[in-house]
């Protein structure tokens, strides 16, 4: 039932990893093998935990730990995969998409999506067609971001895509600053957490001038990819 | 305190002495049929009668009441309903004369503890008083059914009360001593018993240990048939009527071979204390059984008494029929006689089935008029209660409590937060967002709200949609390009990951869901509208509330 992929070779537990299963501080651990409410080993001076006596001490007392390990999990695969330039590798750039209005413009372009994983293009180009009808997803300077938040009642998605579209004629878009859209940069997240990391990524090299001047200029996939890369990673993200 | 202490005293000692009295007038009036075929029947009738009259008349229910007292006291502040002070002795006098087998000390325990709870209401006590005074009342019937004032005490503290206060000792040592007063001067002591010496000897020691376990045993028998019986008749049998007429004709039955397991059983037990009973050790093996299997019956069909007395019996019983054991295996070996056995053997079964060592070996301390036998009782009592606890975790009596939730003493941390309701810690003050409002339209709402937490509620049904949590958007206010484009719906969290909470929850509940998600605090939700939310540190300073508001002395 419990499965521990996070310290799971582990036989011994030093405290401080006992302090992350059951999501305390680790003085608290210290104390309660002070007064003896924790079960240890002691070698000398030092102690440690077993792993197994840990876990039935924690089910037996009420701690629950599993949350937390399925959260550091989480937060361990979210990190590693909120790049930027993969989820566009991963979701492909197109050029010269038809199309003189939203409607057609997000209808070719989703028919044109070479999803990873199963999808069914119709229920998600009606998702698209109601989140741009509520507010446009035209973020200003010639971009748009369509997407939807339930992305996983419809793709099981692992990690983020992003196909990018470049318009052959740019078309009103009801953006944010009037501009018309000349490229679309789809967003499919597993979670909605991972959407807004990536579109404040997204925001954020949108910001570069020589980044934007490269997507007006339809510069090639490996030089766009290589740029965003140079301005995620100086970041050291 | 003292004067509430003489008057349940009084009362409860007159309920035991009348009960008693009761019951030896109605088993005297009713042997006269002995010849008559119908005398096979009167277990089955009085069962019968018995679950009318609690039924519709005193409308109140049979089983032994002891638990409903320990309720009374952990749950209700000591609060018990003035008509079990007699509803459940005129049950027990029914039940108890008719021949079923049963014990008279519950109805009695449970009319003493429902008067003591009313006296202390007539005199406005508050809560802790209350459970002292309710306590009293169960220590005047046992002192005053066994001339045991100690041990009324000693169980009441044990048993009852769970806690040894020495705030709550005054009334029930006065109500204790009264009722052995007034059962003296009435004469209403059921197990009198020649003040004999015991020479205890090592032997006698070494053969305690053993007896330890094969009383164990045998209380952990009795429990397994008292739950048993009351399951299966309720699985199979849903009219009380019902139940309480096959539950009688199967008593009658069993009375009627094995006379000896008829009523409390009193009489048997003298008889195997002073070791003027002649019996064979399979008699004695199946005696023991079909008192458990008597005494399962009557209760668990309805019918009104305790387990205390039948305990004794087959204590009494169990403990005769292993010195019978004894000296086959060892007939070299020197012991200082069965009516020992017997006698650590009763102590042994009251240890063992409820739980109550210390109530068990000064009950036949009282008795005996010594301390001779201390040395096995103790072994005995104490070796017993635990083997017993090992398989058992509850004793009879906690059992019924345990299994609906009730079992909380008080001023523990369980009983405080279970007083605690949800509509206390509920709060709405919190300013609703429509899905589809961006979270720049959200700033100004931010800005107005006394809380972090905006519910989500669909715009034309209502419906709850979700919570947004100000600490997972905070990160995103600041980026003036996702605000512009940013909707509520896209940042909020809605029933797939979070745990709604329900209105009907306890305190406990709630703490275990926040305790299995990381969130600080969740909505209440019903029938899809949001109530409001719980935080989990309000909770805290509600509990200390709780705790401010503690009744002390």
């Amino acid at each position: 039932m419990l499965d521990f992929t996070f310290m799971k070779e582990k036989k011994k537990l030093s405290a401080k990893e006992v302090a992350v299963l059951l999501g305390i501080p680790l003085v608290k651990v210290q104390r309660w093998v002070h007064q003896g409410k924790i079960p240890c080993k002691f070698k000398g001076s030092e102690y440690f935990f077993k792993r197994n006596e840990m876990i039935n001490w924690a089910q037996s007392h009420n701690f629950t730990i599993i949350e937390k390990e399925q959260e550091i999990e989480k937060k361990k695969i979210e990190h590693e995969t909120i790049s930027l330039s993969s989820a566009i590798k991963r979701g492909g750039m197109f050029h010269n998409l038809e199309g003189d209005d939203i409607f057609t413009v997000l209808q070719n372009a989703v028919q044109a999506i070479d999803f990873p994983v199963k999808a069914n293009k119709d229920l998600i180009f009606d998702e698209i067609i109601a989140r741009e009808s509520i507010a446009s997803t035209g973020i200003g300077k010639g971009v748009a971001i369509p997407h939807f938040r339930d992305v996983r009642k419809y793709l099981k998605l692992q990690y983020p895509i992003i196909p990018v579209f470049f318009l052959k004629e740019a078309i009103d878009f009801n953006s944010i600053d009037g501009k018309p859209v000349f490229v679309l940069f789809f967003i499919f997240a597993p979670s909605p957490e991972m959407h807004l990391k990536i579109l404040s990524r997204l925001s954020f090299c949108l910001h570069d001038e020589e980044f934007l001047s490269m997507l007006k200029q339809g510069v090639d996939e490996n030089q766009l990819l290589a740029k965003i890369k140079t301005i995620e990673s100086p970041n050291g993200r | 305190m003292i004067i509430i202490g003489i008057i349940v005293g009084l009362v409860s000692g007159l309920a035991a002495v009348g009960l008693n009295r009761g019951l030896e007038f109605f088993s005297h009036f009713l042997r006269l049929f002995n010849k008559t075929p119908y005398y096979i029947f009167f277990p089955l009738v009085g069962i019968v009668l018995t679950v009318i009259f609690l039924k519709f008349i005193a409308r109140d229910f049979g089983g032994h009441g002891v638990p409903e007292v320990i309720y009374g006291v952990s749950i209700m502040g000591g609060a018990l309903k003035f008509r079990s002070s007699f509803s459940r002795w005129v049950g027990g006098l029914i039940t108890l004369s008719s021949g079923a087998s049963a014990g008279p000390e519950a109805p009695i325990i449970i009319s003493g503890a429902a008067i003591g709870s009313n006296v202390a209401n007539y005199f406005k006590s508050n809560e802790r008083i209350k459970i002292a005074v309710t306590g009293s009342g169960a220590a005047a019937a046992i002192a005053s059914i066994f001339n045991a004032p100690i041990t009324g005490i000693i169980f009441t503290l044990e048993v009852i009360l769970g806690e040894w206060s020495h705030r709550t000792m005054l009334p029930i040592v006065i109500s204790s001593v009264t009722g052995t007063v007034v059962s003296r001067l009435l004469r209403g002591n059921q197990i009198p018993f020649a003040h004999r010496v015991f020479e205890v000897n090592v032997n006698d020691i070494f053969a305690s240990a053993g007896l330890s376990v094969a009383i164990a045993v045998f209380a952990f028998v009795f429990i397994r048939a008292l739950k048993w019986s009351s399951t299966l008749l309720d699985k199979y049998l849903s009219n009380f009527l019902a139940k309480a007429i096959v539950g009688g004709a199967l008593v009658s039955t069993i009375i009627f071979f094995f006379p000896q397991v008829r009523g409390e059983g009193y009489g048997l037990v003298r008889q195997l204390i002073s070791e003027k009973y002649d019996a064979g050790i399979l008699i004695l093996l199946v005696l023991v059984g079909m008192k458990m299997l008597a005494t399962s019956l009557t209760l668990g069909s309805g019918g009104a008494g305790g387990v205390f007395a039948p305990s004794l019996v087959i204590g009494s019983l169990a403990g005769f029929f292993y010195f019978q054991i004894l000296t086959l295996f060892f007939p070299a070996a020197q012991f200082t006689g069965a009516s020992l056995f017997s006698l650590v053997a009763m102590a042994g079964m009251i240890s063992g089935t409820m739980q109550a060592p210390l109530s068990g070996i000064f009950l036949i301390v009282e008795i005996t008029g010594g301390y001779d036998a201390i040395l096995p009782l103790l072994l005995v009592s104490f070796l017993t209660a635990m083997m017993v606890k090992f398989f058992e975790k509850h004793s009879i009596y906690h059992y019924e409590l345990v299994k609906k939730g009730y079992l909380l003493r008080p001023q523990t941390d369980a009983r405080i937060l279970s007083d605690i309701k949800i509509e206390e810690l509920l709060e709405t003050d919190l300013l609703k967002v429509p899905p589809d409002m961006l979270l720049k339209e959200m700033i100004p709402l931010i800005k107005k709200s006394t809380k972090n937490y905006f519910p989500v509620e669909d715009k034309e049904t209502g419906e709850f949609l979700g919570m947004v949590y100000f600490s997972d958007i905070k990160e995103y206010l600041f980026n003036s390009d996702l605000v512009n484009f940013t909707l509520v719906s896209m940042v909020m969290k809605t029933h797939r990951d979070l745990t709604l909470l329900s209105i009907d929850d306890t305190v406990r509940q709630i703490m275990d869901k926040f305790d299995a998600t990381h969130f600080r605090a969740l909505p209440v939700v019903k029938e899809r509208k949001f109530l409001g939310i719980i935080s989990k540190s309000t909770i805290l300073d509600h509990y200390r509330n709780e705790l401010k508001a503690q009744t002390e002395e």
